[in-house]
């Protein structure tokens, strides 16, 4: 029984240039949506999720998302400013590198703790461990236990 | 009335560069009866406070209420950040000497002004980025001279530790559209304070964003030019009040402080609710600016950028809850004309109280029904 393709595509490449060519039941819907999206000023999207180098997956990650947009920022997508600047901003802006806000969660951040914690012991002489009992977990510690060895060179 | 827990008081106070001296003992008495320190250094990792929490509790003597890996953890961060700072007021210098010797308005921006002149310590407040603005005409000359210092446009990772350069056009057009130059980067090189396998990755990727390989630590000084405050805002009412101040004793050029106290309260309040960036250091800057710069504050202004850039909720949450909180002084009368009300017209972005929303607690009013 044949069926409708309800989207499909092809590529070809002539004269260094490559030819999308998109066919089935929601072609034009389809097209129709990526003019939109260019002429909104959203062009930047579409370059992104078709190039090897500025592939969207990198776009979703921190700083490897700020290198694509700054890339595409110096690719400079058109002249008549139909991508907008802002658009660009939003992922080169410095909030973007340092991933601002909880990045991670508790757990995440308490598992890592316990590994510092784990790296901070393997320093320590074997005599001071059996005495510290390891590191307590949620500990209200004694106000006067002696300070351990200070990690930051003075 | 809702009762903090012992930690979210301890980060409450520890976000502020100062405190009475009832306050620090307060401090020193919560410190003791902390039961969760991973919560709290979770938090103020990401509060961006570590620098202060370790400094209260160290000037309390109330760094060994903590576990020693959290102790630790704090004076490796606390370390780290002191060495960007360092890196970053260093540039300050330049750039600052640069710009005055080309003769281009410019004033600091954000913690960059903030923390050089009010902080006790700037070095107590991190900053992630210098911020500078300048008149828009100016942004191409900027970029030349920033590109003579040594800047440049374009992604480091701190992985490969490599830096892959950028080109940036910067264009009438983009301009015009946008708030800001893409960001610069100057990669500073100094020896490491912390043990190389003590640098967390997560401090390297994200907190602190820096390197370290055979104890040479790679210290990226990211710089943001803006041209504009926020989208929206008259150039005439960003520039004004900028003035001249002694910066490190360097003539500098830097926002007036009711500026800067409409910014960054304003800010504190939509990181908070429209990017879910909970930043209590701004908390901590709020607090400095109603401290050190209260007789420079200008209330009719700040209320007249209230009403002209729709801020009212974000002023009166912020605000009053600095009043409650720390019992600093803000006017009543003005709080009174901030106040959000019943009988006007719902206002834009206004989400309620700020301080739920920092601390991530859910707070739900109890209501009755009239009789």
């Amino acid at each position: 029984m044949a069926t409708n393709k309800l989207l499909g595509y092809t590529l070809e490449e002539t004269d260094n240039k490559i030819v999308i060519t998109v066919d089935g039941e929601y072609a034009t819907t389809a097209v129709e949506h990526l003019r939109a999206e260019m002429k909104a000023g959203r062009g930047w999207r579409v370059l992104s999720s078709i190039s090897p180098m500025f592939g969207l997956a990198r776009l979703e990650r921190g700083a490897s998302r700020r290198a694509a947009a700054s890339a595409l920022e110096g690719a400079e997508l058109s002249d008549d400013g139909s991508d907008t600047f802002d658009d660009k901003i939003i992922d080169l802006n410095v909030e973007t590198i340092f991933k601002q806000g909880f990045a991670n969660p508790y757990d995440a951040f308490a598992a890592r703790l316990k590994e510092y914690k784990s790296t901070l012991e393997e320093d320590k002489p074997v005599e001071a461990k059996a005495g510290d009992g390891a590191v307590e977990d949620h500990v209200v510690a004694a106000t006067t236990r002696r300070r351990k060895k200070s990690p930051v060179a003075k | 009335m809702t009762k903090l827990t012992i930690e979210e008081s301890l980060l409450l106070l520890a976000c502020r560069p100062s405190l009475e001296e009832k306050e620090q003992k307060h401090l020193a008495s919560l410190a003791k009866n902390v039961s969760d320190w991973p919560l709290v250094l979770w938090r103020a990792e990401n509060y961006r406070i570590m620098p202060l929490l370790h400094d209260w509790l160290s000037k309390t003597s109330s760094l060994g209420a903590a576990p020693s890996y959290v102790g630790n953890y704090m004076e490796s961060w606390s370390a780290l950040s002191l060495s960007r700072s360092k890196a970053q007021f260093q540039q300050l210098g330049r750039i600052v000497r640069s710009l005055e010797d080309e003769s281009i308005d410019y004033f600091l921006l954000k913690g960059s002004g903030l923390a050089a002149l009010y902080y006790p310590d700037p070095s107590l407040r991190p900053m992630q980025d210098l911020d500078f603005i300048v008149r828009p005409e100016d942004a191409s000359r900027v970029q030349q001279i920033l590109f003579q210092l040594g800047y440049r446009h374009g992604i480091w990772d701190s992985d490969s530790e490599t830096f892959t350069p950028t080109e940036v056009r910067l264009t009438p057009y983009s301009l015009q559209s946008g708030i800001e130059i893409p960001p610069f980067t100057y990669l500073v090189r100094m020896q490491s304070p912390v043990a190389e396998k003590l640098v967390l990755p997560e401090w390297r990727r994200q907190h602190l964003k820096c390197a370290v390989k055979d104890q040479q630590l790679v210290m990226p000084v990211f710089l943001d030019v803006h041209i504009n405050l926020s989208e929206g805002i008259d150039l005439p009412d960003v520039w004004r009040g900028a003035r001249t101040a002694s910066v490190f004793g360097v003539p500098t050029r830097v926002q007036s402080a009711t500026m800067m106290l409409w910014f960054i309260a304003t800010r504190l309040y939509y990181e908070a609710f429209a990017y879910n960036t909970l930043k209590l250091s701004m908390f901590g800057d709020v607090h400095t600016l109603l401290t050190q710069a209260q007789k420079e504050i200008d209330w009719p202004e700040l209320l007249a950028l209230a009403h002209k850039y729709g801020t009212r909720p974000a002023l009166y949450y912020v605000l009053a809850q600095m009043r409650t909180l720390t019992g600093v002084e803000v006017p009543l009368n003005v709080l009174s004309v901030l106040m959000p009300r019943a009988s006007e017209i719902p206002l834009e972005n206004d989400w309620g109280d700020v301080i739920p929303k920092l601390l991530s607690r859910p707070a739900l009013h109890e209501f009755t029904y009239a009789t």
